[in-house]
């Protein structure tokens, strides 16, 4: 690389990463130890760059982006039950409000009748249509989100209550967006919160909004088309090499790759795609004490 | 081209797709306007006559490993017959997806969308096309993978959630209409295997070309499996399908689902799941139209191919003047048009290639043979001359 | 430049779609529907139909309180088609018609006996109406019928039309009649159609009760025992040969006919005491297993074989009762076996005979007797079903009460 200066991991990982249509990250940055320390033993590859705390870890596939470090520390199954909330809230920020504008506009008969009455009622004196509306509600909640982080931190958390509360119930009173509307833009604030990755999190709230125009624009054919053109998209991108959708199938039977983690004496084999010289690291029975029927109880 | 290598459950989700795409507009109904009652009965009978089918290529693409029907008919007629071929399968495939794509979007346009024009539900399709193709195969047999066990999962949740209205009456009379229909007539009912067809081009495809064999007998056998499933979802619920033209009976089949007040008319969202699964079917037959153009072209890359491919796939869609006709070019020329090429005339290529390449072996084998002996021969001639000496 | 001809082309292409898809939004977007929640269909002085339209006030469905009932506001026009009449109606109230939660489409009697196979088929081919939409024949004006709509125990009216035709589940003296399975009767050659059947109860009914119980069973619309408010009542079902109203069935009879298809999951009979020919027991049953049916060709008519199956439990309580001990049981047990098979055995005669209507349809256990389609289609399974004899066998197992055993 020739360049003059380099500060931060950050413009390092925009240097060395490869064109992405769909800018998605294909390099994980964490400032945790034990992250970059887990990963680099089980064959990743991990930058540092002398004077920032984040390290580098690739090649970094879509399944990092939705895992914690905790997930290890963690039994499986409650690691899978977070795992699971985690790609649900991914889901609900990606598509919750281009479904609902979708709905409302075009496939209405999918909605409980009571549901339809009490939406019919909250949107009666509202001005605007639904896509402004959510536009305003989305475009305020990202506002919201961006001053909080500038605020003195005694102030922070204060104001972004009352921003998003006050503002929320105000713009309600005055008639200029439905409830049911702000219900739907907080779910899915709340939900982009649950994804563990900022980079991936800001990808995720970029895209919602192509979503919604297409959820405008011809309801669930729009959505069911864009989600295939993203998915191919994603697909289509590799982090180093590696297909950024590797072990995202469960039919795929490739070792060490699933979302959903086994039991850890189930974790035999490092994922296939990284090609490192020690595929296993563990031995079938690694628990030297046990018969191979699992832990004894005593 | 080692990136755009799929696996064995890539592969098989490929022969599936273009199963379900068909049943999820109109399959079920046109097997049961040929066989009535008796439907369930013809389908094992064609499944095991397309079983065996399935084991003969199988056998006969043993000598041809890594190698498709446009390879193979190189080999058996040369640069010109491989032309003719290469053109009567993109006709093939262009055609069926077109045609399936005018008639999934005059459904979509009847429910969903009236005051909207046909050319741009269609190009809605088009233009999602021509973004994803720009990716390799192998991108678009992923997310295939990842859609095909949803769509069977909503078209199973449809099976059980009609259950209260099943009823195996609907099976009797047990021959239908008739031994003739049922077991005659019902040859036709081949014509629903379309997938078969996809793989004669699957081999250079696969990561290991040796798993080529476990490929079609999973595909084969999971076709009928599914295929049993949609058409006892509108034969042993809706008696009055039987009769009727509806359109996309799955759809129609989904509109009963109830559970309680509160999830109620759910098909919508099984329309979602089923657009993805639809345009993966469109991608991937775009693809090897591509894939087979570029072959019997020679050219380097078949990118630029895309946009005329998916214009010409376009045109075609528009040409039926209404849904009538486009009806029955799906119901009644599809259906033929898959047992002449892709059935009828890939085995007789398959055949001709197998003994042409048999009787080129043992030709090579004699002559290597008499090279061998006329050696041994001058050899001892050698001797003996030496010996007088 | 290549990159910014691509956005400008982007930017045509969504100007263009959206301009392309507005037909449609502004069709079917929700700030321009007007939700119907029931039709009602009647004949018409002035024309071929008069169609009424149910709405309900959204406003007053979020907000109102838990003491008032949601207001409904029913337009009605003469027209001389369902469509002509949606149409219509479009341009009076200026929004678009979403029949998609249509719950109820009643249709007056008089209509129903002059034929309603066009409505039903106009109404199916319908994108928006739903298969589950309960179908209801009025024995008074329809719209009379929606006017009168109000629920006694509910406080939104879409959800009591959503539930009504669920108490058919519990007491078997309705049925849930929907416009699909009433379609597909239109098509059957195996089976006929039946409905709902609608009245409106009076404030000062004469009532048919007296102290002869056997009356609550012989209850239809219009003249149930209902007294107070005037409301719609549904009891009873109404009976059809093709797309004609050819009779109506009371509870009781409505009681078999749900038992023979299975369509019940409990019930409450009231049989002769077999101590006290005066008295009466009700008893609380429940099928244990599927009513088995078997028909049979003999002599070109068929002859139907069918038997019942149930437990139950002694609901009402005198003194001096003792069913703790197996003897009494065991005549309950038959004198409720008894009673039943005589009850349902005139249920069947009476579609045979009398309405000559095959609304259980046996016609489908009967196809398997035949082998090919058209064999069954040149028998007429229809015609020939006047023709049946009926073996009703019932066989009830009586439990024991409920709180009290002995007294």
């Amino acid at each position: 690389m020739d360049i003059d200066s380099l500060l931060s991991s950050g413009q390092l990982e925009q240097l060395i990463s490869d064109k992405s249509s769909l800018n998605v990250p294909q390099v994980l940055a964490t400032e945790r130890p034990d992250k970059a320390s887990s990963y680099l033993l089980n064959g990743r590859v991990v930058v540092l760059v002398n004077g920032s705390p984040y390290a580098l870890i690739m090649p970094a596939i879509l399944n990092d982006f939705l895992s914690s470090p905790d997930d290890m520390n963690e039994k499986s199954l409650f690691a899978n039950f977070l795992k699971f909330i985690r790609a649900f809230a991914t889901f609900l920020t990606l598509l919750l409000p281009g479904l609902y504008i979708a709905i409302t506009s075009f496939h209405q008969e999918l909605l409980p009748t009571e549901l339809l009455f009490s939406i019919l009622a909250s949107r009666e004196n509202v001005p605007f249509p639904s896509f402004v509306e959510i536009f305003l509600l989305e475009i305020s909640f990202e506002l919201i989100r961006e001053a909080g982080l500038r605020v003195p931190s005694p102030l922070g958390p204060t104001i972004g209550i009352v921003g998003a509360l006050v503002l929320g119930q105000a713009a309600v009173s005055a008639g200029v967006v439905s409830p049911i509307l702000v219900i739907v833009v907080a779910i899915t604030g709340i939900s982009s919160f649950a994804i563990p990755d900022y980079s991936f999190g800001l990808h995720v709230r970029i895209t919602r909004f192509v979503f919604i125009f297409l959820g405008y624009l011809c309801g669930f054919l729009g959505i069911a088309l864009g989600l295939f053109v993203y998915l191919s998209m994603m697909a289509g991108t590799t982090s180093f090499g590696v297909p950024y959708m590797t072990g995202v199938s469960p039919l795929e039977k490739e070792k060490g790759n699933t979302y959903f983690l086994p039991p850890i004496w189930k974790r035999e084999y490092r994922s296939t795609f990284l090609r490192s010289k020690k595929e296993k690291k563990q031995a079938d029975i690694s628990m030297k004490w046990c018969n191979g029927d699992g832990p004894k109880m005593h | 081209m080692s990136n755009s290598r799929i696996s064995v459950p890539e592969a098989v989700s490929i022969i599936l797709i273009v199963l379900v795409a068909h049943t999820l507009v109109s399959l079920p109904k046109n097997l049961l306007n040929v066989t009535g009652s008796a439907t369930l009965i013809n389908l094992l009978y064609v499944g095991i006559i397309m079983f065996f089918l399935v084991l003969l290529m199988v056998k006969l693409f043993k000598g041809f490993a890594g190698q498709d029907i446009i390879d193979i008919s190189n080999f058996l007629g040369g640069p010109v017959f491989q032309k003719i071929v290469g053109m009567i399968f993109i006709f093939y495939f262009i055609f069926s997806s077109s045609i399936l794509l005018r008639n999934f979007c005059e459904c979509l346009k009847t429910v969903y969308y009236p005051m909207t024009s046909l050319f741009f539900i269609l190009l809605t399709f088009i233009i999602a096309l021509c973004i994803s193709n720009n990716f390799n195969f192998s991108v678009t047999a992923k997310i295939n993978l990842i859609i095909l066990p949803i769509i069977f999962v909503s078209i199973l949740f449809i099976f059980f959630a009609n259950n209260q209205n099943l009823s195996f009456e609907n099976m009797t009379p047990i021959l239908g209409n008739g031994l003739f229909d049922t077991f005659v007539t019902g040859l036709g009912n081949l014509g629903a295997f379309g997938g078969i067809v996809f793989l004669y081009f699957i081999p250079p495809y696969l990561k290991e070309p040796k798993k080529f064999k476990k490929v079609a007998m999973i595909s084969i056998c999971l076709s009928i499996v599914y295929l049993i499933i949609c058409v006892a979802i509108i034969l042993l619920t809706f008696t009055f399908l039987l009769k009727v033209d509806e359109i996309m009976p799955l759809y129609s089949a989904a509109r009963y689902i109830e559970f309680g007040s509160f999830f109620q008319r759910l098909e919508s969202i099984l329309l979602l799941i089923w657009i993805i699964g639809m345009a993966c079917y469109f991608s991937i037959t775009l693809h090897i139209a591509m894939n087979i153009f570029k072959k019997i072209t020679n050219i380097r890359d078949s990118k630029p191919l895309l946009i005329p491919f998916a214009l010409l796939m376009l045109s075609i869609s528009l040409l039926p003047s209404n849904y009538s006709i486009s009806k029955y070019l799906e119901t009644d020329i599809y259906p033929r048009i898959v047992i002449w090429i892709g059935l009828v005339l890939s085995t007789l290529i398959l055949i001709l290639a197998y003994f042409k390449k048999r009787i080129k072996t043992l030709s090579h084998n004699n002559s290597q043979g008499q090279n061998i002996s006329s050696t041994i021969s001058k050899k001892k001639g050698f001797i003996g001359n030496e010996s007088m000496d | 430049m290549k990159v910014w001809i691509r956005r400008l082309f982007i930017l045509i292409v969504m100007i263009i779609f959206l301009v392309a898809f507005s037909g449609s939004y502004s069709a079917l977007s929700i700030d321009n529907l007007s939700t119907v929640v029931a039709i009602a269909i009647d004949t018409s002085d002035i024309n071929k139909l008069r169609m009424s339209f149910q709405f309900t006030n959204a406003s007053s469905v979020s907000e109102s309180g838990s003491t008032e009932q949601s207001p409904s506001i029913i337009y009605s026009i003469d027209c001389s088609s369902i469509s002509n009449g949606v149409n219509l109606m479009n341009t009076y109230i200026g929004k678009e018609l979403n029949l998609s939660h249509c719950k109820v489409i009643a249709f007056s009697e008089e209509l129903a006996m002059n034929g309603i196979s066009e409505e039903v088929y106009t109404l199916f081919n319908n994108a928006q109406i739903r298969p589950s939409t309960n179908v209801v024949i009025t024995k008074c004006t329809a719209k009379y019928y929606l006017e009168n709509s109000k629920p006694l125990a509910e406080n939104l009216l879409t959800k009591y039309y959503e539930i009504f035709a669920n108490s058919s589940k519990s007491t078997g003296y309705t049925v849930n009649a929907t416009l699909g399975e009433f379609f597909s009767s239109l098509i059957c050659d195996s089976c006929e159609g039946y409905a709902i059947l609608g009245g409106i109860s009076s404030e000062d009914s004469e009532s048919t009760t007296g102290i002869d119980s056997q009356k609550d069973s012989s209850s239809k619309a219009n003249s149930s025992s209902l007294s107070g408010k005037i409301t719609s009542e549904n009891i009873g079902m109404a009976v059809f040969k093709g797309d004609k109203l050819v009779g109506e069935l009371n509870s009781i009879e409505t009681l078999s006919f749900l038992a023979t298809r299975n369509e019940i999951s409990s019930f409450l009979v009231s049989v002769p005491d077999p101590n006290d020919s005066s008295s009466y027991i009700d008893i609380y049953l429940t099928p244990i297993i599927d009513s088995r049916i078997d028909v049979n060709i003999v002599n070109g008519s068929p002859y139907i074989e069918v038997s019942y199956s149930f437990t139950g439990r002694i609901y009402s309580m005198k003194a001096n009762s003792n069913y703790l001990d197996d003897d009494v049981l065991d005549k309950i047990s038959d004198s409720c076996s008894n009673y039943l098979e005589t009850v349902f055995s005139n249920y069947l005669y009476k579609t045979s005979k009398d309405l000559e209507s095959d609304i259980n349809g046996f016609g489908k256990n009967a196809k398997s007797k035949f082998l090919t389609t058209q064999d069954f289609e040149n028998y007429d399974w229809l015609e020939h079903y006047s023709d049946s004899f009926f073996d009703v066998s019932v066989d009830v197992s009586i439990r024991s009460s409920y709180l009290l055993t002995e007294t």
